[in-house]
């Protein structure tokens, strides 16, 4: 498996390091507390002072966005966490069990996936009560059968090769050879996905927060930053422009490093 | 064909099932206290105890699903806890405004990325494709909720061509069908027509810009395998026209899988038009969850959730008839 860099890889390398990076050192970076109220610059626009403006209260948009970052990406990034290696352990589990216990986790895995995610990601939400973690278990959860579908099938695959084979006549158990043999030789493959699962995690959690059932005031989280500049909408323009903007690059940032990866691993893997 | 028919409706009852099983399990399993969640914030211990009997919460599990399946098969979805009225009523008045919305934007987004697909697919790596490419990656990486506030910010606020909100600003015609412009149609009134043209602009564009993407990405995939395949070269090879090639041969190969790109489009537009209509005041049934999350009025969620998932399955359904119809591949593996 050789990574050669393309144009999408190296575009997605500079945008998402450069996020993480800010996600990381938002201490360092931000020129105020994302949480400082003052009353004295109340929805100023953007200025040297504060380059995305300030909110209702007077906070600086542009260090609670740098704030923002932390629990947007760890949001994402655990919704995908949760989703592939649920998916994988399943899938794998799964494929190599065979017989009737893969026919019915497959027909649930197909049940799953006929529902529109989303919507019953809004009902659980709700029934949840809102909450930015209860967001991740919901979307992590329904993403699973998705990495299950995936992983299955490279496993049905793998289990035939003869490394495999040789190992099971050697005595090898089946987690032995889930561990050993079949989980490291699909990871590739999973790699991808899960590169392009992060753009559809972020924009699903920040759509759920954006309608008011992920962070809570004053997290400052993306999604939830959107909802907060609704009444001013029209007026402060810079109130909504600037949070939606990093959800928006952040997301081209994931999709991009989902295609690149894709290129540059062997394309005939992966088919969209 | 009657097998494949037969698999497909078999898998449908059962789609149906866990449907129900899911929105089962969220409204009654899932909350801590279901009661207090379908009662609402407000009701008091009486109220709470009243419909934990009338709801039968305080017997097993399965009597209560049975109960439950009774009620949807009567077409029972509760009643909304702001306004008092049926979920089924409430949900029915306002889909019409609602598949106004997504059918225009269903139209504008294949017609815009269809032909940008097979653009791109034609001059693969030229500076077209480059281009294609892209744009559809930074359509399916936009959030909703970001570009409707700038294209509202833009068209409404600073330039004043466009409403912002909103599906009328006239007085409506004789509602008919519920959809605004065959309504206004009907009654022979051109300015209502235009208005509602109007209104509907904005909303459209943004469903469709988010979704164009998707399309023009799928096309143009499927369209670089069709061009790889040896009927298209025994089809140069004899002469024919490239645009003949492109558009007889490959072109009606690779719209096949569009049938899927359409059920996908469907649900992207199920979910995307709850946050547009709420941004737009788009008087639709997406707009009308949003505002029952924000009252904590939960069974118009579910009820949502439920025909939402429904319409979903059925979809989907007609997606697979349609594939079989178009592919006699398919029909012949059964």
């Amino acid at each position: 498996m050789t990574l050669r860099l393309n144009a999408s890889l190296v575009a997605a390398l500079l945008i998402l390091g450069s996020i993480v990076f800010v996600a990381l050192f938002a201490g360092v970076v931000a020129p105020y507390s994302p949480n400082a109220i003052d009353a004295a610059h109340i929805l100023e626009p953007p200025s040297w002072h504060h380059p995305a403006g300030t909110d209702e209260v007077g906070r600086d948009l542009f260090s609670r966005i740098l704030f923002g970052a932390r629990p947007s990406l760890l949001v994402a990034f655990s919704i995908v966490a949760l989703a592939s290696t649920g998916g994988v352990i399943v899938g794998c589990a799964s494929g190599l069990a065979g017989g009737l216990i893969d026919t019915i986790v497959m027909r649930l895995v197909e049940l799953v996936m006929a529902l529109p995610g989303l919507v019953i990601a809004l009902a659980l939400a709700a029934a949840l009560g809102p909450s930015l973690v209860n967001l991740a278990i919901v979307l992590g959860l329904l993403g699973i059968p998705f990495y299950a579908r995936v992983a299955r099938a490279e496993t049905l695959s793998l289990r035939e090769r003869a490394y495999v084979r040789g190992a099971r006549t050697m005595g090898a158990g089946t987690l032995f050879v889930m561990r050993r043999h079949i989980v490291p030789n699909l990871l590739p493959t999973v790699i991808i996905f899960m590169s392009l699962g992060l753009s559809g995690a972020l924009l699903g959690a920040s759509a759920l927060s954006f309608i008011g059932l992920g962070a809570q005031p004053p997290l400052a989280e993306w999604g939830a930053l959107v909802n907060a500049s609704r009444t001013y909408m029209l007026d402060q323009w810079w109130y909504a422009a600037f949070p939606g903007a990093a959800v928006a690059v952040t997301s081209f940032g994931f999709t991009l490093l989902g295609d690149g990866l894709r290129d540059a691993l062997d394309p005939k893997n992966v088919k969209a | 064909m009657a097998t494949f028919l037969l698999r497909r409706l078999t898998f449908l009852v059962f789609v149906l099932f866990g449907v129900t099983v899911v929105t089962f399990a969220i409204s009654h399993i899932v909350p801590g206290d279901p009661a207090r969640l379908l009662a609402g914030p407000r009701a008091s211990a009486s109220q709470l105890r009243e419909i934990r009997s009338e709801l039968g919460l305080d017997q097993p599990l399965t009597t209560q699903y049975l109960r439950y399946m009774k009620q949807l098969a009567h077409g029972d979805l509760g009643n909304s806890l702001v306004t008092g009225r049926p979920i089924l009523t409430e949900l029915a008045d306002r889909l019409p405004a609602t598949l106004e919305l997504m059918f225009c934007a269903l139209i504008c987004s294949l017609a815009v990325g269809i032909p940008l697909g097979v653009l791109a697919a034609t001059r693969k790596k030229s500076w077209v494709d480059h281009l294609v490419r892209a744009g559809s990656a930074a359509s399916v990486s936009v959030p909703a909720f970001w570009l409707a506030p700038l294209l509202i910010l833009l068209f409404y606020s600073r330039l004043g061509w466009l409403p912002g909100s909103g599906r009328l600003d006239v007085d409506p015609p004789a509602a008919f069908t519920g959809f605004l412009l065959v309504d206004t149609l009907l009654a022979g009134d051109g300015r209502a027509f235009l208005d509602a043209v109007s209104h509907l602009a904005l909303p459209v564009l943004t469903l469709a810009l988010l979704d164009a993407g998707a399309v023009a990405r799928l096309v143009r995939g499927q369209m670089i395998d069709v061009l790889g395949e040896d009927y298209i070269r025994t089809a140069r090879a004899s002469g024919l026209p490239p645009r003949m090639v492109i558009v007889r041969h490959a072109l009606r190969n690779a719209l096949i899988p569009l049938v899927t790109v359409l059920g996908l489009s469907i649900a992207q537009m199920l979910y995307g038009s709850v946050i547009i209509e709420s941004l737009f005041a788009w008087p639709g049934t997406g707009n009308y969850v949003v505002t029952a999350i924000f009252n904590l009025d939960f069974p118009v969620v579910m009820g949502f959730a439920l025909l939402a998932s429904i319409a979903y399955v059925g979809v989907n359904l007609i997606v697979d008839l349609l594939y079989m119809t178009l592919d006699p591949r398919i029909r012949e593996a059964g």
